[in-house]
């Protein structure tokens, strides 16, 4: 048995897959590129394989990543090979990271706290100095309220407390780009969209894209491929 | 796009999907399947028609699914125009448009997707640069109904016939002769039915008085003779979205001889021939192994029948249940037999096992010539509780020639009986759950029933009322079929041309996607009947043996007094043989159309 921890990219038209799709997706190359997964033990064996947080339909993203357990031992170069020659065109591997499994590693879903999104606005050029200011406001207030759809209906919660940077930067006379890092997990779920829905005014979102996701504590930021080797610096 | 449902729908770019160059192609083939994407893609002869038209290095073919209403809005509101998935190309750019015909109550989609796609609905309003719109699929073995919106319909199976046909368009479009040159052409071919090339005249009663043939072709359904040799798809394309078959579907034979009297499908799809197995292995390999799917099923109309489906299955689990895949078989008989295959080959007991007894007593069933004893049944059940399933589905219709009430009474009975059998296995069964669903017997063409009376909407609702007064209780569950659809599925699937109209007037007053009960508007079809002066229960009367049919110039190879024979004894209630395992039963279709059973044997 051998565990691996791989980065992969979500582009194009595979935005639109929902979390689900992406790990039957991926499930369905893993075995196209014939690779030997392991299984679960029990009644319904399931392949030992699990992802990190969910990605929002329609956000593209350059950061994901999941956890896979192969009955084989394979270098990690050659495993990123084969499953890029598996996979459907807008996902993409990007590093393999054999975990070394005598020490116990945390899920993804364990340690992944922080995201970062890049979204662009479209804003013609004259109104694009008053979105960042507005923007630049929202960043300085202390309580950011929005209506939420939960399981027990519409939900007001501020969503001031998991937002951690925010930036603008002109593109062109269009697009004006928006960077936000934010909290996700257990700790709470920043939705770039939440911050753009803020704004006094609507203002349309051309594209999300996920730049980012690692683990951030009193100041030390440590990437998922940092727990790899076991110690993971925690 | 992110405001659309499911966009995904929309998007093509699937695992091994064939986006070949646009400007190669001699011939451009859209693939039109009138309802959504989830339906479309599972579809096994699309599947096989996809590959088999891009295999040829100078044809290509590209798929168009009934886009969702808001969709449609989307396009409209971009002056846009319905586009194939592969290169995104508008359906009026292609040289022939073939919809896949699985179900009448998708008629009006077909006209929605000719509009949306820029092509005019009648094959008189379009012009010689228009596509050739041509229609496969069940419903063509009575495609009466659409005769003026088609070209041509391809009769039977396509996989033989179809690059025949398509070489001659390709040779025809070099040539510059005119579409009805072509169609003149064509027609010679087997399996090609051209409806302007016939003409149909009425008795001041509403009645077919002839179908007078203009050109003197004569349409016969196309066959595959060598079925063992015949094409199935190497390339097999992987969606992202949950279609509704989402695995890998492999037919094992086609053909169905079990000979039930309603049945369209066992009619239609004659004689029996089975792949062989090792060939069926052997391609299972493959296809599994190009599109990483974790579920493969082995279709036909009745797997448990072919001849070597315990070794069949036996080898596939073995090759296949290591790596993670589950085999499964689609169709169950009601017999120990099918259990002990079930119960091997299924791990997983949470699903439903479903059974099909069709009626509610010995009688009837013998009327429908389904074979099936409350012995077969008792027993199934207690095998299938035995082994752990704690959910059965029973399927029955109502409205079947002969129906009495003693037959209604003889389904909750049914019910009753199981659930007993049920509680003895899991007396503390939460799970237990037996669901009872009914279905409105339809007469379809080319079926023993086809003369028969279908039942109306009050007395399908009066029938329906009664169940559910009769079966109900805890763990019991009774699903119905929806009377209005059931009713205009019984009058397109028996009409004759003149609902062209209706189906036009319905679908400019907004009808679409009847099949489902969220879009369906009884209403406005009927509107569209009483605006075209045409009465709907004209359609679902019950008929002589001497009235022209609609279908009748159509040679399915079924002989008509095979048909009516069979009729006949339903009503003297005698059981007719299987043709797979006892004497051929004369239905005419092998000498006719010069093919045979073909059995792998034990
Ligand atoms: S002709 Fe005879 S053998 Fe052939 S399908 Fe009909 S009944 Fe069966």
């Amino acid at each position: 048995m051998a565990k691996y921890r791989i980065r992969f990219s979500k582009e194009n038209n595979l935005k639109y897959l929902s979390h689900l799709e992406i790990i039957k997706t991926i499930e369905r190359a893993i075995r196209r590129g014939r690779l030997t997964m392991a299984y679960s033990e029990g009644y319904h064996p399931h392949p030992k394989l699990s992802f990190g947080p969910a990605l929002a339909v329609g956000i593209s993203s350059m950061d994901e990543y999941f956890d896979l357990e192969l009955v084989d031992h394979d270098e990690p170069e050659r495993l990123a090979k084969e499953l890029n020659g598996a996979l459907p065109e807008g996902l993409r591997v990007l590093a393999v990271k054999k975990i070394e499994t005598h020490h116990p590693v945390k899920s993804l879903n364990a340690i992944l706290n922080r995201a970062a999104y890049t979204v662009e606005l479209n804003v013609a050029a004259g109104a694009q100095a008053e979105i960042m200011s507005q923007l630049d406001q929202l960043k300085e207030a202390s309580e950011i309220k929005i209506a939420r759809n939960t399981k027990e209906g519409q939900k007001v919660v501020n969503i001031r407390p998991w937002l951690h940077n925010l930036s603008t930067k002109k593109i062109n006379d269009n697009i004006l780009a928006v960077y936000i890092v934010g909290e996700i997990g257990s700790g709470g779920h920043l939705r770039p969209e939440d911050i753009i829905h803020a704004l006094p005014q609507p203002v349309e979102i051309v594209s999300i894209v996920r730049t980012g996701l690692w683990h951030e504590e009193q100041g030390r930021v440590l990437k998922p491929m940092d727990f790899c080797d076991g110690t993971g610096g925690v | 796009m992110g405001n659309v449902s499911k966009p995904g729908r929309y998007t093509g770019g699937e695992y091994n999907i064939q986006t070949k160059d646009w400007d190669q192609a001699d011939i451009r083939v859209a693939l039109a399947f009138p309802d959504i994407y989830e339906i479309g893609l599972s579809h096994m002869g699309l599947r096989i028609l996809y590959e088999l038209i891009n295999d040829h290095p100078k044809m290509l073919a590209e798929r168009v699914y009934a886009p969702w209403p808001d969709f449609q809005a989307l396009l409209r509101s971009k002056n846009a125009l319905l586009m194939s998935l592969e290169n995104k190309r508008d359906l009026n750019e292609f040289d022939v448009v073939g919809f896949s015909l699985q179900y009448e109550l998708s008629y009006t989609n077909v006209l929605t997707m000719l509009k949306l796609g820029g092509i005019p609905i009648y094959t008189s309003e379009r012009a010689e640069h228009d596509p050739l719109v041509i229609g496969g699929g069940p419903c063509v073995f009575n495609p009466e109904p659409l005769a003026d919106f088609f070209d041509f319909f391809l009769i039977g199976e396509a996989e033989e016939i179809l690059p025949e046909i398509l070489e001659q368009i390709r040779k025809w479009k070099l040539t510059g002769q005119t579409k009805a040159e072509l169609l003149r052409q064509l027609e010679k071919n087997s399996g090609v039915y051209v409806p302007a090339h016939f003409q149909v005249s009425y008795e001041p009663d509403g009645r077919i008085q002839r179908i007078a043939p203009l050109t003197g072709a004569q349409p016969e359904r196309a066959v595959v003779r060598d079925y063992s040799g015949a094409f199935f798809p190497k390339r097999w394309l992987v969606p992202y979205l949950d279609i509704v078959h989402d695995r890998v579907a492999y037919e094992i034979q086609r053909g169905c001889t079990k000979g039930c009297r309603f049945c369209q499908a066992g009619m239609i799809y004659r004689p029996v021939r089975e792949r062989p197995a090792a060939a069926i292995l052997e391609s299972l390999k493959g296809l599994l192994s190009t599109t990483g799917y974790e579920e493969l099923s082995l279709t036909s109309l009745s797997s448990a029948d072919y001849s070597r489906i315990e070794e069949l299955l036996t080898e596939a689990c073995g090759c296949f249940t290591p790596q993670g895949i589950n085999v499964s078989l689609p169709s169950l008989r009601i017999d120990s037999f099918s259990i002990d295959l079930a119960k091997r080959f299924q791990s997983n007991r949470k699903g439903s096992l479903t059974f099909a007894p069709e009626a509610g007593t010995e009688r009837l069933r013998r009327v429908i010539n389904k074979g099936v004893t409350r012995e077969n049944l008792v027993t199934a059940s207690h095998a299938a509780f035995k082994a752990g399933w704690q959910k059965l589905k029973l399927y029955f219709m109502i409205g079947l020639p002969t129906e009495t009430q003693e037959d209604l009474e003889g389904i909750a009975d049914l019910a009753f009986e199981v659930l007993k059998i049920g509680r003895q296995y899991h007396p503390k069964g939460n799970a237990l759950r037996i669901t009872v669903s009914v279905s409105t017997f339809v007469p379809k063409a080319n079926t023993p029933f086809q003369w028969r009376e279908q039942i109306s909407i009050a007395e399908t609702i009066r029938k329906q009322q009664f169940l559910q007064e009769r079966i109900r209780g805890r763990q019991l569950e009774l699903n119905w079929h929806d009377p209005l659809m059931s009713h205009l599925e019984g009058i397109l699937t028996r009409g004759d041309r003149r609902l062209a109209k209706v189906i036009e007037t319905a679908w400019l007053k907004g009808a679409q996607f009847d099949g489902w009960s969220d879009q369906f508007q009884f209403e406005l079809w009927m509107d569209a009947f009483r605006q075209e002066g045409i009465d709907p229960s004209f359609y679902i009367r019950g008929r002589n043996y001497d009235e022209v049919l609609p279908w009748s110039h159509l040679n399915t190879g079924l002989s008509k007094d095979f048909l009516r024979l069979e009729n006949e004894r339903a009503n003297q209630e005698v059981l007719t043989s299987d043709c797979r395992t006892d004497s051929c039963t004369s239905c005419g279709v092998c000498s006719t159309l010069h093919v045979s059973k073909k059995i792998e044997g034990n």
